[in-house]
């Protein structure tokens, strides 16, 4: 163990590893943003109300994708669909009703849109935060009960046998 | 006057139980008829009151003679003490057994009681006229039968009728052949053992110890007895016996002739009967030489004496082991043995010396009390083997070590492993022996007690080779050794009213009980294979009863009546046996096997427990249950060490699954409010 931690032989603190590795990750970052931003500036250009409308309803989801690092992925990757589930049938209305800022602007004032929209960001959240806790509970669940039938089995056989050394 | 118990037949050569209609008077001791190692009591015959009769009681810790007692009972010789029964007797109400041998009572009394003290000395004639034809016809009969009656001195002579008319030699079977002659009335190679490690000798020995009973009765004492033994015994070997003995005894010359053929320490040039009676017929018979002895040219100096022959020489170095040590450091020792002493028996000694120098360098350790006794009998091959404090041919180790075992002496018994264990009586006996003759019978008894000696274990030892130099000695366990028990038979009997007295405080397989059966059963040794088996207080106690089973089926073929059930005794081995239990690895099946043994106890069959022990379908039904349970002990050992070991990666794996899941979930959310957007669902 000595051999290959680098801290006990006096070599860079982790958090220099962490820095050099998270490097990449930010640069990926970084073109994605740049991205997002053409295609928002595209996007805005061409369909300004659905740019206004998506941009304040995948808000929650622009947090979580700001904030996560490469570990907290599953959490963009749970609050995100969930997030545009919510925000997609608000948009389909504003097709609905023609397309206009004045619409995009009046959905976002309703309370049942923005509930709708941030609700499901929540629920996402909620998912991603309760799923793992709850598969975690399933297996604690049955590796107690694997236990539970080796420790009867073993107790039943030192009644019966005996395995003292000779 | 107590009556003996009813008789039984002998088994395997050991004595049955004395005839009843011999009544012994246990409470009576003769003190005036008592042996040294052995006491007399009045006796009666039921059948012929008016004979005059008393009996022996054996000491059953002395290795006595009994073998012999078949073939004096059927001798008819009007000058040897008569045999007329013997056999086993209770001696008193708490079981107490002895040999009991009923003789003649000679009514004259003895010729002499303590001829240490001194008595009137006999004249020339008187010797010639009714001692010497009576001893000669005394011990004939038993020549031709090649044995030796090896106890003729003046006080175990005695006179058969009240006139004192007719001389009968006494009884010869109360202890080992000589024990309890002084050692003047022993050829020198005798007289220089222990009185209990002397052989069982050949007749040469009696014609020797007739010279020195002559000689007893013309000096009116026992010869050279103002001398320390160790002198004599040392001035014997320097100037022979007979210059020795006759000392300042004046007899004729004739006479002188007569006792120069008696005490020639040459026992091939001793007279025999025949020169005797040749001699007593006045015809000429020309007394022995003198033996030509090797002497060398210059002394050998040791403790302050010059010393030019080997046979003085191995004396004083046996008499003084401690000097011995040291003069065993000295080169001028050596250098004397190969140089000067112009001996080829020497030449061993020297090589004794070289094998004891070799002995850092790689070769076998000699120690230096084996190389001492090595070169006191390359000096005196006659001689017994002299080794510390012992001093025992090797045909008289058995009684000498029996000796020991009566004394309690651990460290003589331990002295006799050493001998046995270096294969000095093996030596001895070669060095005795003409080297084309066979090896004597006795050597391969020896080859066989080494094998005996080292291996480990119930039943071997130096106890075993006890009982094997000793087939008429009783078992000497302190449990039954007062009961005297001769045959397995009877040690049975014995352990079974010990069973019955002590309870589970019993030990009923101690060392001595082992190796007696172990003897009597002629269990060879496994070379340390049954040892390996036997190890630990489980296995040693199986064996225990494995020997005592083997010792009653054994009993029950010889003697039916004596070992027919031995409930007691069986009580006690089930007692014992509960650490033999554990050999079971099933608890269930121990507390079931405890059931079964006390039932089987209560049927006296000590096969009938081991076979239970020892039941091969139990024991391969245990062994193979044992076995599966060990396999699944093992598998749920691993499968609890391996989710143990497992749970943070699994957890963080269950973590992983969890996130993956609920990914999929709001994908599968997505895709939902997508398929009701586009079908028209409005918030």
């Amino acid at each position: 163990v000595a051999a290959v931690n680098p801290t006990s032989q006096g070599g860079a603190p982790p958090a220099a590893t962490d820095s050099s590795e998270r490097r990449p990750f930010i640069a990926r970052r970084l073109a994605a943003v740049i991205a997002a931003t053409i295609a928002a500036g595209v996007v805005a250009g061409l369909a300004q109300p659905t740019f206004v409308l998506a941009l304040a309803g995948l808000l929650p989801s622009l947090v979580v994708f700001v904030a996560s690092s490469s570990a907290r992925r599953t959490l963009l990757l749970t609050v995100a669909p969930i997030n545009l589930a919510g925000v997609a049938p608000v948009i389909f209305e504003l097709w609905s009703r023609g397309h206009a800022l004045e619409t995009a602007l009046h959905l976002l004032s309703e309370v049942e849109t923005l509930a709708l929209m941030y609700g499901a960001a929540a629920g996402g959240w909620l998912l991603a935060w309760l799923s793992p806790k709850i598969a975690y509970m399933i297996a604690d669940i049955r590796w107690d009960y694997r236990l539970k039938a080796l420790d009867a089995r073993e107790g039943d056989l030192r009644e019966e046998w005996d395995f003292s050394e000779r | 006057m107590s009556q003996s118990r009813v008789p039984t037949a002998g088994e395997s050569g050991a004595p049955g139980a004395l005839p009843s209609r011999f009544r012994i008077a246990f409470e009576e001791c003769d003190a005036g008829l008592s042996q040294p190692l052995a006491r007399a009591y009045a006796a009666e015959d039921g059948r012929k009151e008016h004979e005059a009769l008393y009996a022996l009681a054996l000491d059953p810790a002395v290795a006595g003679r009994s073998a012999l007692l078949r073939t004096l009972m059927d001798l008819r010789n009007p000058h040897l003490q008569r045999v007329l029964a013997y056999g086993m007797a209770e001696k008193g109400r708490n079981g107490e057994r002895a040999l009991v041998v009923v003789l003649e009572k000679p009514l004259g009394g003895r010729l002499v009681h303590d001829p240490s003290l001194g008595f009137q000395a006999w004249r020339e004639e008187a010797v010639l006229g009714r001692v010497l034809p009576a001893l000669l016809d005394a011990v004939a009969p038993l020549h031709e039968r090649g044995l030796a009656h090896r106890a003729l001195r003046p006080d175990n002579l005695f006179y058969s009728d009240a006139a004192r008319t007719t001389l009968v030699a006494g009884e010869c079977v109360s202890g080992p052949p000589g024990a309890s002659q002084p050692p003047v009335f022993e050829p020198i190679e005798q007289a220089l053992a222990d009185p209990f490690g002397r052989a069982e000798g050949d007749p040469t020995c009696d014609y020797f110890a007739l010279g020195v009973t002559l000689l007893s009765l013309l000096k009116g004492g026992v010869p050279s007895a103002e001398r320390p033994t160790g002198e004599t015994n040392l001035a014997r070997l320097v100037h022979g016996s007979y210059r020795v003995l006759l000392g300042e005894i004046r007899v004729s010359y004739a006479m002188a002739d007569l006792l120069a053929g008696l005490l020639s320490d040459d026992p091939a040039r001793r007279w025999g009967e025949a020169e005797v009676r040749r001699w007593l017929a006045k015809e000429p018979v020309e007394p022995p030489a003198p033996t030509a002895r090797a002497r060398a040219l210059r002394p050998y100096r040791f403790l302050e004496r010059d010393f030019f022959e080997a046979r003085p020489l191995a004396q004083a170095l046996a008499d003084n082991w401690e000097e011995a040590r040291r003069a065993l450091e000295t080169a001028r020792f050596g250098t004397w043995l190969e140089r000067d002493l112009n001996d080829p028996d020497a030449a061993d000694a020297a090589d004794a010396i070289r094998a004891h120098a070799d002995a850092s360098k790689g070769a076998r350790k000699t120690g230096e009390d084996e190389t001492i006794a090595r070169i006191c009998l390359a000096l005196d091959p006659l001689a017994p083997i002299r080794y510390r404090q012992m001093s025992a041919l090797a045909g008289g180790l058995g009684p000498w070590l029996a000796e020991a075992a009566r004394r309690h002496d651990e460290e003589a018994m331990q002295t006799a492993a050493q001998v046995i264990a270096c294969a000095l009586p093996v030596r001895a006996l070669e060095a005795r022996s003409d080297s084309k003759a066979p090896v004597h019978g006795l050597a391969a008894l020896f080859r066989k007690l080494d094998a005996l000696l080292h291996e480990p274990g119930l039943g071997f030892g130096i106890e075993r080779c006890l009982y094997e130099l000793n087939p008429g000695l009783s078992c000497r366990s302190p449990v039954v050794a007062e009961r005297a028990a001769l045959s397995v038979a009877d040690l049975l009997r014995a352990l079974e009213d010990a069973a019955a007295r002590l309870g589970s405080e019993l030990n009923p397989v101690d060392r001595h009980v082992a190796a007696f059966i172990g003897s009597r059963l002629a269990i060879p040794a496994s070379g340390g294979q049954a040892a390996k088996g036997n190890a630990g207080v489980r296995l040693e106690r199986l064996a225990g009863l494995r020997l005592l089973a083997l010792a009653q089926v054994r009993a029950r073929k010889e003697a039916p009546e004596r070992a027919a059930a031995l409930p007691q005794l069986c009580a006690v081995m089930v007692r014992r046996l509960a650490p033999a239990l554990s050999g079971f690895r099933s608890k269930r099946l121990r507390v079931k096997m405890r059931e079964r043994l006390a039932g089987a106890a209560s049927q006296g069959s000590l096969a009938d427990l081991l076979n239970l022990l020892l039941d091969p379908d139990l024991v391969r039904r245990d062994t193979e249950g044992f076995a599966v349970a060990v396999e699944e002990l093992r598998a749920i050992l691993t499968e609890r060490r391996a989710i143990e070991r497992g749970v943070e990666p699994q957890r963080r794996e269950a973590r992983i699954v969890g996130a993956q899941i609920s990914a999929a979930l709001s994908y599968a959310v997505l895709a939902a409010s997508l398929v009701a957007s586009v079908l028209g669902w409005r918030p």
